[in-house]
């Protein structure tokens, strides 16, 4: 069953889910989280509590909007714009290392506007 | 104002004495980083590497008196503090009050206030990344102006230690100047590429790391990575050929690979401009990709490394190292796929490994058949970095344990045997030794090629030529290391044990 999340960079307020899948719902145990953002090109990432490793549909792979756990960082990252990995003249985010998909927000091209937030937070939406 | 700078690279008795004979000296990066952006700025700038010219106190007096710098900044990690710290009382004691002292790197960064308080001869702490710190610290002043207002800089004021707020990293490294290699004596740093035996220097093409390993001070350092674009990388390099002659080159990155598609075009970039490189990396199993491996054979990759550290899933989950064995394995078996040597840092003994916890992960990592595979047993608990918060919440290390005390103590000769070091709680740090030398897993597989012996050879007859009693002695150290088991390299672990630094478990 899918849950529902808010995620909050300075002013930009994105909400979305998450999947029911067991890495998803270990993460959505350990929310909020709240915590220093950086950045890998158009993807953002906080760190999260979990040492979880790789699910077996993991990839690099990803699409603007997507929510995802990336081991590497013990990181939950939010994608929405192209990467120091994507393509050249790609819009299309292409994660550094093969990260497992947690879910999805909408209009995620919104958090280009966050560039100056130094914090990222991310919670279950109590109001949907 | 221009002021005169002079940067060290401390002095190091057991340091110079073992990587003169493994022939591992690598150039003070950090310094001349700080250099080149003084001078840039009008500034005169030395470098003394004291290390790797086996500068000891009384030559660096000479130095000082010499050249009568209005500063002096001095790079400290935490294996060396000590002497670092008492080449700041060197400093004050030769040049006096006048001359400003001040201290940068991991170490110092992660505990200034310690450092402050305990070494009356520093006057400041540049924190982080040291470029700009130290350099608008020496411009304050030089202009009467206030270092309270310097972006990462700590220091005292009326007798108070102040802490002034950090300074964003620095986002674009193209910026930066080159480091100043013509500051430093590059003919002195003996390290070759270990099959080619080509001379090689290091290079530092990203800075950063996001991965939160528990012994790595990058969780606090820079977690946020940022990258040398490919062009400016080849740039480097080619500079490095043109002016010294250098043709092997030793990548400093924590991750290499993180940015695959930048290491893709610096690939392409080093064979579009025909350079004839050999160089070697350190990455992470989960951050490669079969063509991205062939490419970099293709570009001249000889080596590369990888932070393995267990095939132990417990003790990788323990370290926070965000892979599993699986990964360990397909990582290695794709790096000699491409045709590279493959090299593998190992831990034994550590999170909560019993005896037979540790033979199976030396059983499972001999048989991943890398060329070297380099185990310590322990680790050292540093400051800044997870282990050490973990050490202080399991009541194994006082809050306000300090690395500094002790460092005028002339019988603390290395700082790293004060290191409080942590270990498994179920096998004494005396039976992990053992078991290291039992399952010999600490092992260098590849046969040297006969270029690498003949090479080691010459060297060590040109040394015994130049300095025979030194090298006599250096020799029966050697054996007698040898004699009791232990090889020359492990010699620090055996120490640790034997002698004092405490002993820390979960």
């Amino acid at each position: 069953m899918s849950v529902p999340i808010k995620i909050t960079v300075g002013d930009v307020v994105l909400r979305g889910e998450f999947r029911g899948d067991e890495l998803a719902r270990e993460v959505l145990a350990s929310m909020p989280l709240d915590a220093t953002r950086r950045t890998f090109g158009d993807a953002y990432y906080i760190e999260t509590p979990i040492t979880a490793v790789l699910g077996p549909d993991a990839s690099d792979e990803v699409d603007v909007g997507d929510v995802a756990y990336w081991p590497a960082a013990l990181a939950v990252v939010v994608f929405f714009g192209p990467t120091p990995e994507s393509a050249p003249g790609s819009e299309r985010p292409v994660a550094a290392s093969d990260v497992s998909i947690l879910g999805h927000v909408e209009g995620a091209d919104r958090l280009a506007d966050a560039r100056e937030a130094k914090t990222m937070r991310i919670e279950v939406d109590a109001d949907a | 104002m221009s002021q005169s700078v002079l940067l060290i690279n401390p002095f190091v008795e057991r340091m110079h004495l073992e990587l003169s004979y493994a022939e591992n000296f690598r150039p003070p990066l950090g310094l001349a980083y700080c250099a080149a952006v003084l001078r840039e700025h009008g500034h005169r700038v030395t470098i003394v590497d004291a290390l790797v010219q086996g500068i000891r106190f009384p030559k660096l007096k000479r130095i000082l008196l010499r050249e009568k710098p209005d500063v002096v900044g001095i790079s400290t990690y935490s294996p060396t503090r000590y002497e670092c710290f008492r080449t700041a009382k060197v400093v004050k004691e030769t040049l006096g009050p006048s001359c400003t002292v001040v201290t940068g790197g991991p170490h110092v960064s992660a505990v200034p206030d310690d450092t402050l308080r305990e070494v009356p001869h520093v006057d400041y702490v540049v924190r982080g990344e040291g470029e700009y710190g130290l350099l608008e610290l020496i411009e304050a002043l030089a202009a009467d102006g206030d270092p309270r207002d310097v972006q990462n800089v700590s220091g005292r004021h009326k007798g108070e230690i102040f802490h002034a707020p950090d300074r964003p990293n620095i986002q674009d490294l193209d910026a930066l100047p080159m480091p100043a290699r013509d500051l430093l004596p590059m003919r002195s740093y003996g390290t070759r590429m270990p099959s080619t035996m080509h001379r090689c220097t290091t290079v530092l093409t990203s800075r950063g790391c996001p991965a939160r390993c528990t012994f790595c001070t990058r969780d606090w350092f820079s977690r946020e990575t940022r990258f040398h674009s490919p062009e400016s990388m080849c740039d480097e390099v080619e500079s490095v050929v043109k002016n010294y002659g250098i043709r092997g080159f030793i990548f400093q990155d924590d991750t290499f690979t993180l940015n695959k598609r930048r290491i893709l075009a610096f690939c392409e970039e080093i064979q579009r401009r025909k350079l004839d490189i050999k160089w070697l990396a350190t990455t992470r199993v989960d951050c490669i990709k079969a063509d991205l491996l062939k490419e970099m054979k293709k570009a001249g990759c000889e080596v590369l490394t990888f932070g393995a550290e267990s095939m132990n899933p417990e003790t990788l989950r323990w370290l926070k190292k965000g892979f599993n064995v699986d990964q360990v394995r397909e990582g290695v078996a794709m790096a000699k796929a491409a045709g590279l040597i493959v090299r593998c840092s190992y831990l034994i003994g550590i999170g909560n490994e019993s005896e037979e916890d540790v033979k199976r992960s030396v059983r499972l990592a001999r048989e991943l058949e890398v060329s070297k595979l380099k185990a310590n047993v322990g680790l050292s608990v540093y400051p800044g970095t997870p282990l050490y918060q973990m050490a202080i919440d399991a009541g194994a290390l006082p809050a306000d344990y300090s690395y500094a005390r002790g460092y005028e103590n002339p019988d603390n000769r290395y700082g790293n045997n004060e290191t409080p070091r942590w270990y498994t709680p179920h096998v004494s740090p005396e039976r992990l030794l053992q078991l290291r030398r039992e399952t010999e897993v600490n092992i260098l597989f590849t046969r040297p090629s006969l270029k690498v012996v003949g090479h080691r050879a010459r060297k060590f007859a040109s040394r015994l030529r130049r300095h025979p009693g030194e090298t006599i002695r250096h020799v029966a150290q050697f054996a007698g290391t040898v004699m009791k088991g232990s090889r020359l390299r492990t010699r620090s672990d055996s120490e640790r044990v034997d002698d004092q630094a405490p002993a820390i478990g979960a």
